[in-house]
């Protein structure tokens, strides 16, 4: 069974260089959008549950600071892990992101060979730990 | 106001309060003059008054002996005389100085002389044998001349006293009037021109305090625009970065996925949008640490800074190549650590970006002490000079060196932002220390660093 990835951005850029680069590391998952929280919600009400959630922070209704305190206050879905990807290096919001609950922080890299490699290992560390025992 | 003004105001006040206090000085011994004139008139009416009290007397005595023959009389006679001797003395002594007054002393003397001669005159005919004795009312009578001639130079003296007397108490009278209406015209005159300087003074120094209240409003002013200007500096390159982050990608993706498709002159094109992003990322980057180091709260901690300088030449050990680095010892100072780092980082990085291509090339850092006078008051300071050989710069750039985008040559071959140096300026004033440059082209940069202690 191949893993689901749901990326939530409401950046279309972003979400076609995302999209390319889990293409370009030829990782064979099922990938996912939403553009914004609400969007998120209905995802997770409706669909089955992804096996890691990447999520920006800056998205339109429901931002992804709210969203990660809603996941991780879930009795649902409070397992999934969740990465958080933004522009923002500040120390604060980083620091903010661990404190409620988000697997890792992903500062969004600057370019694409960076982005590529980045979801390489990320994938590879997941998937090789977690799902190995499935298949 | 005009500083003139003041000084002319003080300096009219300063020399009426001068004349008042010599005409002060001047009134009270006239004063005494008068007095002591005055005095001398009264006493000189008094030995007027004795000596012709003293003849009186004497020709009393003198008269008595004649009749009775008592020898008592005779010494009395004898008393008066040298009284009057006295007096006459005393008289000339008073009449020293005034010329009129001497000669009638003379006269007086003269006549007091004759005066006397004749009462003598008159006890010796009556002792006489009968053969030279004038008749005695005959002397007297005749010697009554001499006695008229001599009340009549005192009545003579005395009325000239009087009048001169008169004239003196006269003239005391003046200047006992005059002197007090002078001295309070003169303090009055000081009075209006001191509550008229204190007037301009107070009116002044509201002036100075609105000025500084204007000032002080000012800076606030800027202090705020200031602080929006990096707002908006900060706001303006985090919302650049985005879309430059998406130039980046999208150009990087190109080349890979279409790269072989591309002939060279497309690839050639591309890669050279790459790396104009890539500056524009790096100096967008600069930026934000820039804004940054306005918003941090610095906190001081005490920095080894041969620490420093090595995890610099760590982060720079790609770059370090055919260049001697000499390291003198360096001080520990109060400072803050990640903003030391950059500093160096900075310099360290530009001269090795600006070194020359040669087999001689230095970067050499030592410390040294310094202190720097301000007026009277000295400031003591750590001094890091960091000197190298490269390629320096042309001194009349100096100021411009450390401002921001003032990046003195724009070389293809050498990368930079031209931020590095205004970071450094900042770090510097964050400090509350200075940063100062020298060089020559092709003569080496020299950068000095003034901590204070």
């Amino acid at each position: 069974m191949i893993p689901t990835i749901l990326i939530a951005e409401d950046d279309p850029d972003d979400q076609f260089l995302m999209r390319s680069a889990f293409k370009d590391i030829a990782f064979d998952c099922k990938l996912e959008f939403v553009k914004d929280g609400e969007e998120l919600s209905q995802y997770l009400k409706e669909k089955e549950l992804p096996d890691i959630i990447l999520m920006d922070l800056n998205m339109p209704k429901i931002d992804g600071r709210e969203m990660l305190k809603i996941l991780k206050s879930s009795e649902l879905y409070a397992h999934l892990p969740v990465m958080v990807i933004s522009t923002s290096t500040a120390e604060k919001e980083i620091k903010t992101a661990y404190r409620e609950g988000a697997a890792a922080y992903i500062a969004k890299p600057a370019d694409y060979d960076t982005l590529t490699e980045l979801l390489r290992n990320l994938t590879s560390f997941f998937f090789k730990s977690v799902m190995l025992p499935k298949s | 106001m005009n500083k003139r003004l003041v000084n002319i105001i003080f300096g009219i006040s300063l020399s009426v309060l001068i004349l008042l206090s010599v005409l002060t000085f001047d009134r009270l011994s006239t004063f005494k003059n008068y007095t002591n004139i005055v005095d001398n008139s009264n006493q000189i009416l008094l030995s007027i008054s004795n000596l012709k009290s003293g003849f009186n007397t004497a020709i009393a005595e003198q008269r008595s002996y004649l009749i009775t023959k008592d020898t008592t009389y005779y010494n009395n006679f004898q008393y008066e005389k040298s009284a009057l001797r006295q007096t006459l003395q005393q008289f000339k002594k008073l009449s020293r100085g005034n010329k009129v007054h001497e000669s009638y002393a003379k006269k007086l003397e003269e006549t007091a002389d004759n005066r006397i001669q004749s009462l003598l005159v008159e006890i010796i005919n009556d002792t006489a044998t009968t053969k030279y004795k004038y008749v005695q009312n005959d002397l007297i009578k005749s010697n009554e001349e001499i006695n008229k001639t001599y009340y009549e130079l005192l009545e003579t003296i005395n009325k000239h006293e009087r009048q001169l007397l008169r004239r003196r108490l006269r003239m005391k009278e003046f200047q006992e009037e005059l002197t007090p209406f002078l001295l309070f015209i003169l303090s009055l005159a000081i009075l209006g021109i001191i509550s008229y300087s204190f007037v301009l003074i107070s009116r002044e120094l509201k002036e100075r305090e609105k000025a500084t209240e204007l000032l002080k409003e000012n800076i606030e002013n800027l202090n705020r625009s200031n602080k929006d200007l990096e707002q908006y500096a900060y706001v303006a390159s985090h919302d650049l970065q985005e879309p430059l982050r998406k130039i980046r990608m999208f150009g990087d993706k190109l080349i890979k996925d279409y790269g072989d498709k591309l002939d060279e002159e497309a690839l050639n094109m591309l890669e050279r949008m790459d790396a104009s992003s890539e500056r524009m990322t790096n100096l967008i980057n600069d930026l934000l640490s820039l804004s940054k180091l306005n918003d941090e709260q610095p906190k001081l901690e005490e920095v080894k800074l041969n620490e420093v300088v090595s995890e610099v030449l760590i982060s720079l050990e790609d770059k370090i190549e055919n260049i001697e680095i000499d390291i003198g010892e360096l001080p520990v100072i109060s400072a803050v650590k990640g903003q030391m780092f950059q500093l160096f980082q900075n310099i360290i990085g530009n001269a090795l970006k600006f070194r020359k291509q040669r087999n001689d090339s230095y970067i050499r850092i030592r410390a040294y002490e310094k202190t720097m006078y301000e007026g009277d008051s000295a400031f003591e300071y750590t001094h890091i000079v960091i000197k190298d050989n490269g390629q320096g710069f042309d001194p009349q750039y100096k100021e411009k060196m450390f401002t921001i985008f003032g990046r003195l040559e724009k070389t293809a071959d050498i990368s930079g932002t031209g931020i590095g140096l205004s970071i450094c300026s900042r770090i510097m004033q964050n400090h509350g220390g200075m940063i100062d440059a020298e060089g020559k082209i092709n003569g080496g940069a020299e950068f000095h660093l003034y901590f204070p202690k």
